[in-house]
């Protein structure tokens, strides 16, 4: 998914195509980019009607004696398609097979437009697995060491996975041109391969969610001297998180904050007047329960805001595997301190008033459940096909969490 | 100095270890930095290096620290004369897959920065054959720069060497790589002569001769290199023949070649003594060749929809054995059929997912599969399936063996292997069938069958169980005061299923390509026919129920009935709705029942151009059950829709993938949800309204693109 997170460039899956299909179907509905040529053009082997994640649809007899001849056969087929880079991708099992995939570039004659990851990535976590392709592409690229332009920066650790990205990609991205920095690049979410060249001149890299990249601000900073900075409050979720991140990036680009703290306390306006106006709204969400399972600076930020926004009380708090643990650590002595460790790394709660959670679990407790309001937030939430702003990071993100929770309250009450 | 690495290659038990270790100690006692890295599960190459010590291996390494703790120095250590050791390791023999663990090794290596040690020389000393493709890993670009064979003058150890000539050329990197071989000689007669001749045919140097000699025994009895305790003897000077040709290769790589492996018959001639034949097309890379076999869209794994229908058994634990990854596709495709859909459902939360690892794919899953049983049973969960993935299946765990431990401990327990994992190319119908005749174990055959008792079996797991269906299904049996017995493959109990011989009266939920197979299995598994009629849709289809179920049940009068209800709103209905001379093609990838759509746009006064189906996992000889058999073809592809369309011109095209409405044709997309009339007038309506509207592409949204 973060090689699909690259504009102009393919992920290719090389294993069975029952495999492809969870993916193609994520990539289609978390990054439309389809022409006005539609899907017609794609009716041929590999995709089979199917605009992204060709397969080279290995069999049982690939397994035993190897597939090197079908991605000589879906390299060219699938470069017909154009892009500017294409990643191969082993599924679990053609990790174990061990194929030639250099020789297959070379022999295809795409040596500087395609690349591969051997590593066999099963069973690591989302987060992890985005973190280390990402880096590996840039390895890949390799881009010349650049200049350092003052006053660019790179938004990382934003995925294509992340509820509605390309709203959290533009607010965040106003944010920071509110401070006069301009967003080079924006690795693995909706870039360029040309873009990831350019990162290299940025003067700061900005991180969304510390998990989602970690390996690769080290990359960046190792490589290219770029160094980099993350909320102190966890992930840019709520406004007091994405303030306080605001005022960090200020600090390391020596920009003026004002201007777009100015915008975040426009949305904060909007809120007040709806609760200033109806405090019957306000004070009924006051003292609600909630369960929260994430990477543990989503988790964090989530649960310090509405704590202290609104008054939840986190009564499940439970941080994903390949969590960052300074933020684990920070949210665990956030709820130390308030009072709330019983709610630490505990599986999610069904008694709770508002759940946040993976699409899976989102889908499965509004089945289960016949009260509460359970928001999907996480990595592989499936639910893209909305048009509205619905994003889970930036002001707009903020809004849209209360919204989300003002607007099925009386519909969780009523139940 | 650049890095030069050196993979060492041949037959188990042909002194590579020895050899290598000895070659590493000379090249470092003469100045060189030499990382010298044995890639053998038996983890023993480094051991002269280190004085007897057993070195730890990086694979059990990464088993037992976790990622972040992890350093080079644990597993990267210093050896006599200055070698520095690694030993990649690998999993107990019949276990896992230790060619992965090779690729693993190498992988972690890198990792925790490798290539940033100051280097000269890398040594590999590579297990025996190249029998998988793991274990060519060190051919493969970006590490060996040259290759050694070490072989003696035996048959089996030539016919080795030859298969590693044949793995060099299928990882060739683009410039000649053999170095050449190294006759570690075992004294036998004329051994020399016939290592020549295979050197001479196959094009390749021979680089040293080694005699044998009880030094290396005496060295080997001291935890010591030859070369390290004996540097005069003439065994030594051999092996410095060795390290000057190297150092000499990596300068210049001109004194490197391409080998010519011999073939079958050119080996027979080698061993008998006899002229090797020159042929005419020598060998060449088999994995260049192999065609692309068409398979066609698969939907979805065997193993998935093995997945969630055995997952339709509400008290029972499903073990999905496989990366986690898998079992996140697996839950969302469970969740988007049989939960979103179904708004009365009730998921259940006895999914477990072993979870496996890159580590556990080369030690092997069992233990974690254990793990799993156990905390399955812990819970209280009497019956599990398990369903196996692509990787158990491809590094042989042994399901079976694990099932009976388990059932010699707790007889009470049920453990059903799911065993979809070897269908890679298989679609959602194969997996169906697997997970019936897996759940079909759960059936008590000598239950004898009842009057008026039913069971409802799942044609294929698109069905919507939803609230409304089941709604539709009750009406319909109270018609004519039938029990419902078991749901199999719907939503069912342990117990509910273990009584499914209640009923000899079967309801398929629809006709799918595999659903005869399923009932074949259950009628097997009882021993007995089972009347089975599929659930209608339609009105044509609704009526023949109606009556055949009637003269089952005795009740003529009640079908009769109900025929005649429905029939007036029917008439009435397409009377006002008249499509005459419209045109229309239809096509289905899923192999479902189209014909209730055909039978009511027929009606409506259409005429129907083409019925086409696609292959079903590429395989075209499945039954078409169509009462349209004249106007019906299977394999019915993507490009032979947009044939007909140029052909045809037709005014509609109903399909049941969404992908199809970009054509150019006015589309409707085929769904089959509901039950006897349900739907019917709802795609009359759609269909009716479709042509209210101008052609399809002219929607006001397509203005919107940039």
């Amino acid at each position: 998914m973060a090689a699909e997170g690259i504009k102009d460039a393919r992920a290719i899956l090389h294993g069975p195509g029952g495999c492809r299909l969870f993916f193609m179907h994520c990539s289609v509905s978390a990054f439309p980019r389809m022409g006005s040529s539609g899907t017609a053009e794609y009716n041929i082997p590999f995709f089979f009607g199917q605009s992204r994640i060709p397969s080279s649809y290995l069999d049982e007899q690939d397994y035993i004696n190897g597939a090197y001849g079908k991605i000589t056969e879906v390299l060219p087929v699938v470069s017909s398609k154009g892009a500017e880079l294409f990643v191969i991708v082993n599924s679990p099992g053609a990790a174990l097979i061990g194929d030639n995939h250099p020789k297959a570039i070379r022999s295809c004659g795409l040596e500087n437009k395609a690349m591969f990851v051997d590593e066999s990535l099963i069973s690591i976590p989302f987060t992890a697995g985005y973190d280390h392709m990402l880096t590996s592409i840039m390895a890949y690229l390799h881009p010349p060491k650049k200049l350092k332009i003052p006053k660019t920066v790179n938004l990382i650790g934003l995925s294509i996975m992340d509820k509605d990205w390309m709203s959290a990609k533009s607010g965040l991205t106003e944010l920071l041109e509110a401070m006069g920095l301009q967003v080079t690049s924006c690795p693995g979410a909706g870039c360029t391969i040309q873009e990831l060249h350019d990162s290299v001149s940025a003067e700061l890299n900005v991180v969304v969610c510390p998990e989602m990249c970690s390996k690769l601000v080290q990359f960046y900073k190792n490589n290219y001297g770029i160094p980099f900075c993350k909320g102190p409050m966890g992930a840019p979720i709520g406004f007091a998180p994405i303030k306080k991140w605001l005022t960090t990036v200020a600090e390391m680009t020596n920009a003026d904050p004002q201007p777009a703290l100015e915008i975040v306390r426009s949305h904060e306006g909007r809120v007040f007047n709806k609760f200033i106006g109806f405090p019957n709204e306000s004070s009924r969400l006051r003292g609600m329960t909630m369960s929260v399972a994430a990477p543990a600076s989503v988790a964090r930020a989530l649960t310090e805001w509405l704590y202290d926004y609104i008054g939840f009380i986190p009564i499940t708090v439970l941080a994903d595997p390949g969590s960052d643990p300074s933020e684990s650590e920070l949210l665990r002595i956030f709820l130390s301190d308030h009072g709330l460790t019983d709610s630490w790394n505990k599986e999610l709660s069904a008694q709770a008033e508002v759940t946040f959670c993976d699409h899976n679990t989102a889908e499965i407790l509004s089945v289960k459940r016949s009260s509460g309001i359970t928001l999907d937030i996480g990595a592989g939430s499936n639910s893209q096909t909305g048009i509205l702003p619905r994003p889970i990071y930036g002001p707009m993100g903020a809004l849209h969490i209360l919204d989300e929770i003002i607007c099925n309250l009386r519909r969780s009450e009523s139940n | 100095m650049t890095l030069f690495q050196v993979a060492i290659y041949g037959k188990g038990g042909i002194g590579k270890s020895t050899i290598s270790s000895n070659i590493s100690y000379i090249l470092s006692s003469e100045g060189s930095r030499v990382l010298h890295i044995g890639c053998d599960p038996k983890h023993d190459s480094t051991r002269l290096l280190l004085g007897g010590k057993i070195q730890q291996p990086i694979l059990s390494y990464m088993q037992t620290v976790p990622e972040k703790e992890r350093s080079l120095e644990d597993i990267v250590q210093k050896g006599s004369g200055g070698v520095l050791c690694a030993e990649a390791g690998g999993p107990e023999p019949g276990l896992g897959c230790a060619g992965r663990g090779v690729l693993s090794a190498f992988t972690e290596l890198h990792n925790l920065g490798v290539d940033e040690m100051p280097i000269d020389i890398r040594i590999f000393d590579v297990l025996g054959d190249v029998v998988c493709g793991g274990f060519a890993v060190p051919l493969r670009e970006g590490y060996a720069d040259a290759v050694i064979i070490v072989t003696s003058g035996e048959f089996m150890s030539l016919y080795a060497a030859n298969n590693i000539m044949k793995g060099l050329l299928n990882f060739d990197t683009g410039k000649p790589r053999l170095l050449g071989m190294i006759l570690n000689s075992r004294g036998l007669p004329n051994e020399d002569e016939r290592v020549r001749r295979f050197a001479e045919a196959t094009g390749c140097n021979i680089i040293s001769t080694i005699p044998r000699d009880n030094l290396f025994a005496e060295a080997e009895s001291r935890c010591r290199t030859l070369s390290e305790l004996y540097p005069e003897s003439e065994i030594a000077k051999s092996l410095r023949q060795v390290s000057m040709v190297l150092k000499e290769a990596s300068v210049s790589g001109e004194i490197m070649t391409y080998p010519h492996p011999l073939t079958e018959e050119q080996l027979e001639d080698l061993a008998s003594n006899r002229t090797i034949k020159k042929v005419s097309e020598p060998f060449q890379s088999e994995a260049c060749v192999k065609p692309f076999r068409e398979t066609g869209m698969l939907r979805t794994c065997a193993a998935r929809s093995a997945f969630i229908t055995v997952s339709t058994v509400k008290d029972a634990a499903v073990i999905i054995h496989g990366p986690s990854s898998c079992g996140y596709i697996f839950e969302s495709g469970r969740i988007h059929y049989c939960v979103r859909e179904a708004t009365h459902s009730d998921p259940q939360n006895n999914v477990f997912v072993t979870g496996m690892t890159d580590i556990t794919s080369i030690f092997g899953g069992q233990e974690m599969l254990r793990k799993a049983i156990r905390e399955a049973s812990e819970r209280g969960c009497r019956c599990i399936f398990i369903v196996t993935t692509c990787v158990p299946a491809i590094i042989g765990d042994d399901i079976n063996t694990i099932i009976k431990e388990f059932g010699q401990i707790n007889p009470e327990l049920i453990i059903i292997p799911v065993d979809a994992q070897g269908n890679i190319t298989g679609d959602d119908g194969i997996g169906q069938i697997i997970a019936t005749a897996s759940i079909a174990k759960l059936i008590d055959e000598n239950i004898k069958p009842e009057p008026n008792v039913v069971n409802i079996v799942c044609g294929n797991m698109y069905d919507i169980p939803s609230a409304r269906n089941s709604k539709t299904i009750e009406r319909l049996l109270d018609i004519f005061d039938l029990e419902l017995n078991c749901k199999l493959s719907i939503k069912s109990t342990v117990s509910q299923v273990n009584q499914f011989g209640r009923a000899d009266l079967v309801f398929l939920t629809s006709f799918f390509p595999g659903a005869e197979k399923k009932i074949d299995i259950l009628e097997k598994t009882l021993g007995r026919h089972l009347n089975v009629l599929t659930l209608p849709i339609g009105f044509i289809q609704y009526k023949r129920w109606l009556r055949d179920v009637g003269e089952i049940t005795d009740h003529k009068d009640r079908a009769e009935a109900e025929i005649k209800n429905v029939e007036t709103e029917y008439n009435d209905y397409i009377a006002g709705h008249r499509l005459d001379g419209k045109t229309v093609i239809f096509t289905s990838v899923t192999g479902n029942d189209m014909d209730w759509a055909i039978d009511l746009l027929q009606d409506m006064g259409m005429r129907i151009l083409r019925v086409g189906y696609g292959s079903q996992a590429g395989k075209t000889d499945f039954e078409l059950r169509t009462s349209y058999p004249e106007i019906s073809v299977k394999g019915y592809t993507a490009q032979d829709i947009i044939r007909d369309i140029n052909e045809f011109h037709p005014d509609l095209l109903v399909g049941d993938l969404g992908k199809n409405a970009d054509l150019g044709c006015r589309f409707i997309r085929l769904f089959r949800k509901g039950y006897a009339m349900d739907d019917v007038y709802f795609f009359a309506e759609k269909v009716w309204n479709l042509f209210r509207l101008p052609a399809a592409g002219n929607e006001g949204w397509r203005d919107g693109g940039s």
